[in-house]
């Protein structure tokens, strides 16, 4: 066996060394620079997957993750309030929305990391402006480029890419996508590209239509080039896509499908590492209940459905899923038994490797931002401790600075 | 170039492609007599006589429902079926330039009020255009200046009408964008109609309707206007917003900036210094004229050069429409209208389907009417490309020519190209989608026309699809078609 002190054994006795507070100020400091020193040095395991799944629409936090003991959750809900009797508590304070069974198991097997009061700096209640923000990770300016595509482009730095390292399940290539270098592959469905590839023919034919010569523009080798990595991946993926189907139970609606064909494309294609899917109907102005309802529960048991598949192929060691909404909705209920646009929210964090359980702070329901949950954990400091601890990327190089990392490895 | 060549790069960068159609009839009028139809449209029957309003669905009370989607389709209809090509082509260059998304202003009749005003003063007067957008209630709504408030000003949309509207970044300082707020002071737009709290009848509603009144229109609060002394770029008095649009159209940045974003758009970017000098020129001397730049644009030698000719990126629109007018889907769609259609007749759901799935190619290739990603538009050029947005280039073929559609769109294709051998099907083929392949691609695709059954298939509609499909898919996939 070897002596070698793992990252995961550093994380560990760092987490403890916080915690002890006997433990020497100059000791938790060496313990930490080890720990940045050890991520940095791409102790992470290469095949990580990070599966990241966006609720558009802000999606109400305090009606998913329910404040069942606070009067001010009931006060400022009179009609859309869960009760007590009906929310599945995870611990004295908080219970999930009732139909989240899926996910409640996934966190009583200390599976899924819940991290409280999400969000960001001068809070924008706008979708568009909200969404830019979480996509680019950058809330003070534009920024062109996404935050996964930055990260690959740096990646891109230490080698060539595979074709099919990135991608997005999704019409639009989503911002966070978005890349200087790297070409990220967006497709609809799955199904699309065995459409569209064909025989081997068709596929032949649309490349030597490229042409083999040098072209003298730039512009006409940036679709070739663009021509021909859509060509690669979808080469890459429609072989594999044949060697494995998703066997566990997925629904039909959206989260269903995303979620059975992220575990089609984890069961097929070994060189994937960033999956990216987003759902909507979560803008829930009006009659919120039976609309919010239904997502939850589909999310929920998409995600289990996931996980299951995952445990099955020996792979939910390997996989992380990133669950996210540009924002949470208002505190006070509505008029039209809705909420409107809110400020911080909860974000999920799931996986066989992550440590299960409660972080972040708890949502301030009497200290409110405009109305809103203030917002306590930079939604930056997540995404810094998967890039850092789980991607084996530099987050300093990503985000401008160096965001205090959660401890949900 | 042939007049005929002529023509054609006048209908690519003027125009929405060059169709069959178009082409013979342009070819007709001459170089100039083609420059001066495409500009001077205002003299041309537009042949578009479909209401946005046939795109609502109503809602419980009867009330007709107007969604962003439901205007975008309706524009994508009126891009593939007008006779005048460059008015629509300079709406869409003044959505991307004075860009307003429904991500915000969610009304689809308030949007639509929007592209009427882009519309109305697309090849006119310069100053006119930025005196009626910054009184559009999408404007005011999209930055925000319904906010802007005597004592509490909101920089929002001062700050762009110097940045992206007129004279460019960095042209002006963080004071200017504050006296500029202080001028656009209770700017603002309101109901128009009925007041109060009462919903309208449905009669009620379809009368404003029919009156073409907009349902939101500007209003001045001269409560909330700061009418005190403002000091903007080295001008002093108690300006308003018209005033301000006079101070900065007249500013040399502004005379170097729009020409040149309209050159980018039509020609090329960056263009030479003294093409800029002399679009500025003719910008200061017209008095803000639009139509005069054009002109100049198309009268000036860099804008025929082997620099310009098929040169340009294709944008999803560019790409879309020409495919779309080149099969003549505008025309086949509205004939399915009802001859006695009024203009709340709901249009029929054959002529719906069809249109989404052009409005939904060109957003999967990243422009989304109505809907620019940020204030400053779209990004032009390479940016149009990347993997995602070819594969949805190339599989336009393949929701076109499926087969079984409401729309047989593959029937055109074959008729077209109907030839007695696999070359001549493939020059065909290469006319009607106005693409100019070097001979090595060119055999890749008469291999397809040969691969999908071959000239004798193309003699009967039944077995011509696989040939139209394939041959049309290799086609898309050729790098030069990407260009106009």
């Amino acid at each position: 066996m070897s002596d070698r002190i793992t990252r995961r054994d550093l994380l560990r006795k760092s987490a403890i060394i916080a915690i002890g507070a006997a433990a020497p100020p100059w000791l938790a400091s060496i313990a930490k620079a080890d720990v940045i020193k050890l991520a940095a040095g791409r102790q992470i395991d290469p095949d990580n997957i990070l599966v990241v799944c966006q609720l558009s629409g802000g999606n109400d936090g305090l009606n998913t993750v329910v404040p069942y003991a606070n009067s001010a959750y009931y006060a400022s809900r009179p009609v859309l309030a869960l009760k007590e009797a009906e929310v599945l508590k995870i611990d004295a304070e908080y219970g999930l929305h009732p139909t989240m069974g899926g996910f409640k198991s996934l966190y009583e097997e200390k599976q899924a990391a819940i991290i409280q009061s999400v969000g960001y700096p001068n809070p924008d209640r706008s979708h568009f402006k909200s969404m830019e923000i979480w996509q680019t990770a950058n809330p003070d300016g534009r920024e062109q480029y996404g935050w996964l595509g930055r990260h690959l482009d740096y990646q891109m730095k230490s080698g060539s890419a595979n074709p099919v390292v990135a991608i997005g399940l999704s019409r639009t290539k989503p911002d966070a996508l978005k890349a200087k270098v790297a070409s990220v592959p967006c497709f609809a469905s799955l199904a699309d590209i065995k459409a569209f590839v064909g025989d081997p023919d068709s596929e032949r034919m649309l490349r030597e239509v490229q042409g083999m010569d040098a072209y003298s523009s730039v512009d006409a080798e940036t679709v070739r080039k663009a021509n021909l990595t859509a060509l690669d991946a979808m080469a890459e993926l429609n072989k594999a896509l044949d060697t494995y189907t998703p066997k566990m139970n997925y629904g039909t609606n959206q989260f269903g499908q995303g979620f059975k064909q992220i575990a089609h494309l984890i069961g097929t294609s070994p060189k994937t590492r960033v999956i990216y899917f987003a759902a909507g109907g979560f803008d829930t102005h009006s009659q919120q209940a039976t609309q919010h309802s239904r997502l939850m529960q589909d999310f929920s048991d998409a995600l289990k459905s996931f996980m299951d598949e995952m445990k099955a192929l020996g792979k939910d060691g390997k996989v992380c899923v990133l669950v996210f909404s540009e924002f949470g909705r208002r505190v006070r209920e509505n008029a039209s038994a809705g909420t409107d646009h809110g400020a911080g929210a909860p974000m999920f964090v799931v996986g066989g490797k992550v440590q299960g359980g409660m972080y972040g702070e708890k949502p301030d329901l009497v200290n409110l931002d405009r109305g809103d949950v203030p917002w306590r954990v930079d939604f930056r400091q997540v995404y810094s401790t998967i890039v850092d601890q789980w991607m084996g990327g530099d987050s300093e190089t990503l985000f401008g600075k160096k965001f205090e990392h959660l401890r949900i490895f | 170039m042939t007049n005929r060549e002529k023509v054609a790069h006048l209908l690519r960068r003027f125009g929405l492609g060059a169709s069959q159609a178009e082409l013979g009839f342009y070819e007709k009028l001459g170089v100039d007599g083609t420059i001066d139809r495409l500009i001077n449209y205002e003299k041309v029957e537009e042949g578009f006589p479909v209401s946005v309003w046939e795109f609502s669905v109503r809602n419980n009370n009867g009330i007709p429902l107007l969604q962003p989607k439901q205007v975008a389709m309706w524009w994508t209809l009126r891009l593939l079926t007008t006779q005048r090509p460059m008015q629509e082509k300079l709406t869409l260059f003044w959505h991307d330039h004075f860009a307003v998304s429904a991500s915000k202003v969610g009304q689809g009749p308030v949007l639509y009020h929007y592209l009427e005003t882009l519309r109305g003063h697309a090849n006119g007067n310069f100053l006119d255009m930025l005196k009626a957008i910054s009184k559009d209630p999408a404007m005011i709504l999209w930055l925000d200046n319904n906010t802007n408030v005597r004592g509490k000003p909101n920089e929002n949309f001062a700050r762009e009408v110097m940045e992206l509207f007129t004279m460019g970044i960095g042209n002006y300082t963080e004071a200017d964008i504050q006296e500029v707020a202080r001028a656009y002071t209770g700017w603002s737009f309101a109901r128009t109609g009925l007041r109060g709290q009462r919903q309208p009848t449905p009669e009620e509603f379809m009368e404003q309707v029919r009156t073409g009144r907009p349902l939101v229109e500007f209003q001045f609060r001269p409560a909330l206007h700061d009418n005190g002394a403002k000091k903007i770029l080295g001008n002093e008095g108690r300006f308003d917003g018209d005033d301000v649009a006079g101070i900065l159209c007249g500013r040399t940045e502004t005379a170097r900036y729009i020409p040149s974003k309209l050159w980018h758009w039509f020609a090329y970017p960056a263009p030479e210094e003294k093409v800029v000098d002399r679009l500025a020129k003719v910008y200061r001397e017209s008095g803000y004229d639009i139509k005069k730049i054009l002109y100049a644009i198309a009268e000036s030698d860099e804008f025929w050069s082997e620099k310009s000719v098929r040169k340009q990126v294709k944008s999803p629109a560019d790409f879309t429409i020409a495919i779309g007018r080149a099969l003549g889907v505008g025309q086949a769609l509205i004939s399915q209208r009802a001859p006695d259609t009024d203009i709340m007749t709901p249009l029929a759901r054959q002529a719906i389907g069809p249109l989404r799935s052009f409005v939904d190619s060109m957003t999967n290739q990243g422009m989304e009417l109505l809907y620019p990603p940020e204030v400053a538009g779209w990004d032009w050029g390479s940016s149009w490309i990347s993997s995602a947005t070819m594969v949805e280039r190339i599989k336009l073929s393949q929701t076109l020519f499926s087969g079984g559609r409401a729309l047989d769109v593959a029937g055109p294709v074959q008729a077209a190209i109907t030839a007695s051998t696999a070359t001549e099907a493939t020059e065909k083929l290469c006319e009607l989608f106005d693409a100019r392949l070097d001979s090595a691609r060119l055999t890749e695709v008469e291999k397809a026309v040969l691969a999908g059954g071959g000239v004798s298939a193309l003699s009967a509609p039944r077995t011509s699809l696989p040939v139209v499909r394939l041959a049309s898919k290799v086609l898309f996939a050729a790098p030069e078609f990407h260009f106009c």
